[in-house]
């Protein structure tokens, strides 16, 4: 079992790692200090399991989650100090989580029903449990998107997200010109976007501050004039939404 | 009146109906049979039509109360309906007696058989009128009686919600994150260097008590909370595993000087989470305290990552700060947070400038 450590109190990390050790049949991958890290060494190396911390400095256990793509997170076992919405996302969602402080025992045993799930799980429920836990992780609504390319973490700060737009499996948002893929269906990063954004079409997500006006389209339809000049048409379907949302959104 | 009294007053005017009918005719001896029937049956309608009338002499008792300002207009609607009520009550045994007298005899009812109590109506008013205000008396009472059941629940209330807002004070003060994380590196040191166990555990324990006593003093030596700072600063050394250098350039004179409990402390944290952490690489933090004139000047200032100026000002650390200078000084202090080009920050406060006596420092 190929396990990685994530942890930013040196100390602590260092006791994750003997306690993984002592452990038979074990291998750690890495050892990392911050959330860039862990981004980058579990695309590298792939590892079965995670043992992640959720407060590190400049980045969360979540947005390394929403980096790397829930779709390729290994197995994640969740220690935290202390959150208690994030509890009752782990309680639903999480397939283990330790509380701090912890004890070298309690790891091991979940370092031994990990063993035990990936025996038996398939890819497809791994995903599906992050996904829900990043839909119901409690900093919602998110101040920034965390967003990958290669083994590299870009942040993409809410207020400067044009649109984003559906694309297969995949989300692309578009920011002051440039494109961003994220591993995230449309549906969730609405969601975790929350209010200052509305669809205007069942596949484009747009943020409400950065439309200038609605502009006629001829044939009875209607665009959305961008600040930066760009028209994008909105559908029928979602035209009275918008015009609803942008009625109430100060 | 609310239905669920009808039956309390049902039964108990059914009740005072039937006694006081029984005793009224067994007391007069020498009556003929017809009589005691007759009499047994004008004392229970008496009392049976005050138990009919008493519902609404409550309810009116209960909606015209005597409130404070309110009185004079009271008495005037509870004496006339006092008097209408025992009119009525007069009118309506009358006419009850009569109908069950003709009952009784076997006659029938005609005009000529209604004798209205003419003679001794003065009696009987004086009786109903006081009757009347002993209904209200009743009602006033059970709406005095409600008034403070809801009272009791209400102040009960209050305290919960008191006693819930200072579990929350607490719990933000004691900081679970710091804590839980502090206690997760005592126990990684516990093995392989007790001796940085054993110090972090004190200097927990200190800060802890520092906490815990925060409430009961509104202000502390200088000298004290820097002492915070250093048991602060050395927890966090442990916990980040980074060198945290606290520089203090700290005037003699005012070691003394009086500041709220954890004054420096926050702010130290603050430096610590959001201008240090980040770095990975530690860094420095610089403590300078000097008297101007009367005003005592206290700047904390960090080499860290700093942040934008807006998420400056809403952070928790620093509002909590700032509220409470508020509180304490109103216009008497100055506070400013600046971010310097390249990363950290630096907050300067003055404070009117209080010295402990001496007499407490030689205590202290």
């Amino acid at each position: 079992m190929r396990i990685l450590i994530a942890e930013d109190q040196p100390a602590v990390r260092e006791q994750l790692a003997a306690i993984v050790r002592a452990e038979a049949g074990t291998d750690i991958v890495a050892a990392c200090a911050n959330g860039r890290e862990a981004v980058a060494q579990i695309v590298t190396h792939s590892p079965d399991v995670a043992l992640l911390d959720i407060q590190m400095p400049e980045m969360t256990g979540f947005e390394v989650i929403e980096a790397v793509g829930a779709d390729v997170m290994p197995l994640v076992i969740f220690v935290t100090a202390y959150d208690e919405h994030a509890v009752k996302a782990f309680e639903v969602h999480a397939f283990d989580y330790v509380l701090k402080p912890f004890s070298p025992a309690r790891i091991a045993e979940a370092l031994r029903r990990a063993s035990r799930q990936l025996e038996v799980q398939d890819r497809a429920t791994n995903t599906a449990r992050l996904e829900a836990l990043l839909r119901n992780a409690p900093d919602a609504p998110r101040t920034r998107v965390a967003v990958r390319t290669g083994r590299r973490v870009v942040f993409v700060r809410r207020e400067n997200i044009d649109y984003v737009e559906a694309s297969g499996n995949y989300a692309i948002i578009h920011a002051g010109g440039v494109r961003y893929q994220i591993r995230q269906t449309l549906t969730d990063i609405e969601s975790s976007l929350g209010e200052g954004f509305a669809r205007i079409h069942r596949a484009r997500l747009v943020n409400l501050s950065r439309i200038r006006e609605m502009a006629m389209a001829g044939g009875g339809e209607y665009d959305v004039v961008m600040q930066d000049g760009q028209r994008l048409r909105v559908t029928r379907l979602f035209r009275h939404i918008l015009e609803e949302k942008l009625r109430t959104t100060p | 009146m609310r239905p669920r009294i009808a039956p309390y007053v049902l039964a108990i005017g059914g009740a005072i109906s039937l006694l006081t009918a029984s005793i009224a005719t067994e007391w007069q001896s020498g009556l003929s049979a017809q009589a005691r029937v007759n009499a047994f049956l004008l004392n229970f309608t008496y009392w049976a039509i005050w138990t009919a009338l008493a519902p609404a002499a409550i309810s009116l008792g209960t909606r015209v109360p005597f409130r404070r300002g309110r009185r004079v207009r009271a008495l005037l609607i509870h004496a006339v309906a006092g008097f209408l009520f025992a009119f009525g009550h007069v009118a309506l045994l009358t006419i009850a007696g009569t109908v069950l007298r003709a009952l009784v005899a076997g006659s029938r009812v005609t005009p000529e058989n209604f004798h209205f109590m003419w003679p001794g109506i003065r009696t009987h008013i004086e009786w109903g009128t006081t009757m009347y205000w002993a209904l209200v008396a009743v009602a006033h009472a059970m709406a005095y009686r409600e008034e403070a059941q809801a009272r009791a629940v209400r102040a009960a209330q209050l305290e919960a919600s008191l006693a819930r807002a200072q579990v929350l004070a607490l719990q933000r003060q004691l900081q679970p994150h710091f804590l839980f994380n502090t206690l997760q590196t005592i126990s990684a040191l516990v093995r392989g260097n007790p001796a940085a166990a054993e110090r972090t555990i004190e200097q927990l324990g200190d800060l802890l008590r520092a906490t815990l006593r925060s409430g009961d003093r509104t202000e502390i030596p200088l000298l004290q909370e820097l002492e915070y700072v250093d048991h602060y600063v050395g927890i966090q050394q442990a916990n980040l595993g980074a060198r945290l250098d606290v520089r203090k350039d700290v005037a003699p004179d005012v070691l003394h000087a009086l500041v709220p409990p954890l004054l420096l402390q926050p702010l130290v944290e603050n430096a610590v989470r959001h201008g240090l952490a980040p770095k990975g690489s530690g860094g420095t933090i610089t403590i300078d305290a000097r008297a101007e004139g009367e005003r005592l000047r206290l700047i904390v200032a960090d080499d860290g990552v700093g942040a934008p100026i807006e998420e400056i000002r809403e952070g928790v650390g620093l509002s909590n700060t700032r509220e409470r200078l508020d509180r304490l000084y109103g216009a008497e202090h100055e506070y400013t947070v600046v971010t310097r080009r390249g990363g950290g920050l630096t907050v300067t406060m003055t404070l009117p400038l209080q010295m402990m006596r001496t007499v407490e420092r030689r205590t202290a």
